[in-house]
């Protein structure tokens, strides 16, 4: 089965609001879930429902088993080994243990970008000097201002590997080449927004990154469930965010002996069911070869721009190429301040699902479009026919608010 | 049939029919009592034994009255298995040592392990839940790993290739040290320590006086090539064949062949329900012999077999076989015909340009070989090896790739040939009773 086809397997997408279909486009927030994944979950808690590790019953097990099996499939996607998978609550999670762990002091440099998510950017804030770097005439990433800021020696570097709402794709390999060149700093990805396409995985083998940090939810998976992957050897000197069960091999009255990675770094219970739902979304995605992946990407982009170039009442966040861009559109509307009627009227007239405001990302928002923004986002069940068909009511909601 | 002695067979019937639980209830509904065995074909009654009959009635209904688990000379084992199929089983300390004895027999190279008066001392390099000791943890020490009969569990993680250096060290140091007789392994975890061993700059303990056994999962060319490669021909090398349920079943001979052991147990190979014919694809059952502990009748073992009936060059007279690996690892091609684990080794060969690999067969005609490559690696080599086996599966859906990881399952054992195909009840049924 290709993409092409994808849409019958998402139960809502047969779901009816006021007999009206759902256009969704707001997977750079959430991704829909596939029927796999939900069976996944469902199955976990009508088979078993138990809690792992240390079990020694048959059911504990079980699900211990399943669960690590899907650490090492994470890990074998990403072309790590299985230690240096850590499971997080999300890519918030992931970011904040590294930006905790790693012992920074407040002058030591770390290097950010402005077109980054709030997660990738308060924690470093909160730990460290963060300088960042801006966007460039086109409303790309300007290397050459990068490369200036790697004259401080910066400790960290910390990439977005795309953008959540220019959905510009950075050039990370050769930007963590040169990171490791310039001062050997510890690179930082998130990839939150790339993940969920098999044609931007990030081989760590490859790849000069230290951690890369993603969300189960935007890759079809469940919510509540995350990884954090680590080079063992960095991995091993992070200092763990949180404390208690699950992480220690020894604990006695004076002290105790932290377990080695990854588990060190999931303290208590972990979420089983997601955990099992992301493994359903891993092996969901993995059908899609890159190539398909890459075109289907690459069509919905176009879309994306066309439809926005040819208004002149719209302005579009980011580069206008489809090369190295994925499906996201941040949309600004000229004389239009507050968005929240537009987006409603999309929902409950047209039954299209898009988002307003700052997107986790105000720096960049704010500096670009001058205030909140309308963003619309496309993944493997959407078509161009439902990008084209948000225009449309996008040109007739502009005319009838008078805009 | 491959022990001509019915009479012990009959008199395992009756003693595990009037001593154990379960085997007179599973008799009882079967609608048989020990007097109707009275020939051989009438042994044939009695429905397979199976692994989850020994898990369910574990200790009360597979443990002969008289013993207990305290009870002297017992001695209890535990096998995390694979997919859920755990067991914990025990033998007598005396019944193992017997049939270790039995089938060690066939190879003369291992002879030193049998002089009188020698303490044995045996180092075990295996996955961590082949033993009952906290190998897997890094701070553990020596002494925590020391088993009673003096065999040392070396440290190892459960994620094999995620072993840490320290770890490494520890296990080539421990050899040092205790200097064994027997390193009894795993051969993957081993070749694994071999190549982590060199990478670290060391080398061999020693290259003579001392032998090494393998065990536990498929010993595949690849690995045993590492192995002879780093040791040489003046350590004894061979491959074991054996059950954490009952120990020994079979060694192999210096002539490279795997001979049964027919003193200790009373072996049947099963095809469609009848005795298979010398060369056809079957599944051991195994009934043992004057075992008072714990009695295992048909024990129908999910492993596939085909049995020769040409006597061994070596001149030793026990049967000889191919093991073919598990049933629920066999390849299925769509013409419902399989691939075994072993005729899958056999086709890639000791390879000199892999150092560990793995087939995973994820869907009707869907196979994925990945390897960790060498030095050696040229994409011809890849190339031939990719064309053999889409001519031997019949398939052109098998894909072929380097990687640098493999995980090990949850116990820590690693299978070199899977197959979610295998594990379907309907296809696992076809070839076995498990």
């Amino acid at each position: 089965m290709g993409i092409e086809n994808s849409r019958v397997d998402f139960p809502v997408l047969e779901r009816l609001i006021d007999g009206q279909s759902i256009t969704y486009l707001d997977s750079a927030a959430t991704a829909l879930k596939p029927r796999s994944v939900i069976d996944a979950m469902s199955d976990y808690y009508s088979q078993s429902g138990v809690n792992i590790h240390r079990g020694k019953y048959y059911l504990s097990e079980e699900a211990s088993d399943a669960y690590e099996r899907v650490r090492y499939s994470i890990a074998q996607y990403l072309g790590a080994y299985g230690n240096e998978i850590v499971f997080t609550k999300g890519t918030t999670e992931a970011l904040n243990l590294v930006a905790y762990g790693l012992d920074l002091k407040e002058d030591d440099v770390v290097v950010g970008f402005l077109d980054s998510h709030h997660a990738q950017l308060l924690p470093w804030r909160r730990y460290a000097n963060l300088q960042l770097v801006g966007l460039n005439s086109e409303g790309g990433i300007d290397l050459d201002h990068y490369r200036e800021l790697l004259k401080l020696k910066p400790k960290v570097v910390v990439l977005t590997h795309c953008s959540n709402v220019s959905g510009t794709i950075a050039p990370i390999e050769q930007m963590a080449e040169e990171a490791k060149k310039a001062c050997d700093a510890i690179v930082v990805v998130d990839a939150a927004q790339s993940i969920p396409h098999p044609h931007l995985r990030i081989d760590v083998s490859k790849t000069p990154v230290d951690f890369v940090a993603f969300s189960g939810h935007k890759m079809l998976g469940p919510t509540g469930v995350g990884c954090l992957y680590g080079k063992s050897a960095v991995l091993n000197t992070l200092r763990p965010l949180m404390l208690g069960g699950g992480m220690v091999d020894w604990v006695d009255a004076d002290g105790s002996q932290e377990r080695k990675i990854p588990h060190r770094f999931e303290a208590g219970t972990p979420p089983i069911a997601s955990t099992l739902g992301l493994g359903a979304a891993l092996t969901y995605l993995k059908q899609f070869s890159v190539q398909e992946s890459l075109e289907h990407t690459e069509t919905l982009t176009k879309a994306i721009i066309d439809g926005a170039l040819k208004r002149d009442y719209l302005e579009l966040l980011g580069t206008k190429s489809v090369k190295n861009r994925c499906a996201i559109g941040s949309l600004r509307i000229h004389g239009c301040d507050d968005l929240s009627d537009i987006a409603r009227s999309l929902s409950d007239s047209y039954g299209i699902m898009c988002r307003t405001g700052h997107m986790c990302a105000q720096p960049v928002v704010d500096d670009q479009m001058g205030g909140e923004i309308l963003r619309i986002s496309a993944y493997i069940y959407n078509t161009t026919e439902e990008i084209e068909r948000f225009y449309l009511a996008l040109d007739e909601l502009v005319s009838f608010l008078g805009l | 049939m491959m022990n001509s002695n019915f009479k012990q067979v009959q008199e395992e019937i009756t003693y595990s029919y009037e001593n154990t639980v379960f085997f007179r209830k599973h008799m009882e509904q079967a609608g048989l009592v020990p007097e109707d065995i009275i020939e051989p074909n009438d042994f044939l009654r009695i429905p397979p034994t199976v692994k989850k009959n020994y898990r369910q009635n574990f200790p009360a209904g597979v443990i002969a009255s008289g013993y207990n688990l305290k009870s002297p000379h017992v001695m209890r084992f535990q096998s995390s298995g694979t997919e859920g199929d755990r067991l914990v089983s025990v033998v007598l300390s005396y019944d193992l040592a017997r049939r270790q004895a039995s089938c060690i027999s066939v190879n003369p190279k291992f002879s030193s392990l049998w002089k009188p008066g020698l303490k044995l001392r045996t180092c075990r390099f295996a996955a961590p839940n082949c033993s009952d000791v906290e190998c897997a943890n890094p701070n553990s020490t020596m002494d925590s790993r020391m088993l009673p009969d003096g065999t040392l569990v070396l440290p190892v993680y459960h994620d094999l290739l995620t072993t840490p250096d320290r770890m490494i060290n520890m296990a080539l140091d421990e050899i040092e040290e205790y200097d064994p007789h027997l390193l009894f392994v795993d051969p993957t975890h081993f070749a694994f320590l071999i190549r982590a061993m060199k990478k670290l700059g060391r080398v061999p303990h020693k290259k003579s006086g001392f032998c090494i056994m393998s065990g536990y999962t498929l010993c595949t060319q690849v690995a045993r090539r590492q192995i002879k490669e780093c040791f040489g021909e003046e350590v004894a090398f061979a491959d074991m064949l054996g059950m954490s349920e009952l120990g020994y079943l079979g060694f192999e001979c210096p002539h490279g062949k795997q001979h049964m052991n027919t003193e200790d147990y009373h072996l049947e190979f099963i095809h469609n329900g009848r005795a298979a014919k010398p060369g056809e694809l079957a599944e051991l059952l195994i009934t043992t012999l004057d075992d008072k502990l714990s009695p295992h009748i048909r024990y129908a073992t999910g492993d596939m077999f085909r049995l020769s009936d040409e006597p061994c060059s070596c001149g030793d007279p026990t049967p000889i076989v191919r093991a073919e690996g598990r049933v629920k690892n066999a390849l299925w091609r769509l013409d419902n015909t399989v691939v075994t684990p072993k005729e899958l080794d056999e086709l890639i060969g000791p390879a000199p340009w892999i150092d560990m690999y793995q087939m995973n067969q994820t869907d009707d005609d869907q196979f994925n070989f990945q390897y960790l490559k060498n030095e050696n690696w040229t994409q011809q080599a890849e190339d031939d090896l990719l064309a053999r086996l889409r001519d031997t599966l019949r398939s052109n859906n098998v894909s072929c790739s380097p990687t640098e990881y493999f995980p090990a399952d949850r116990g820590g054992k690693f299978i070199s040939c899977v197959s979610s195909v295998a594990m379907r009840e309907e296809k696992r049924r076809l070839l076995s009773w498990v």
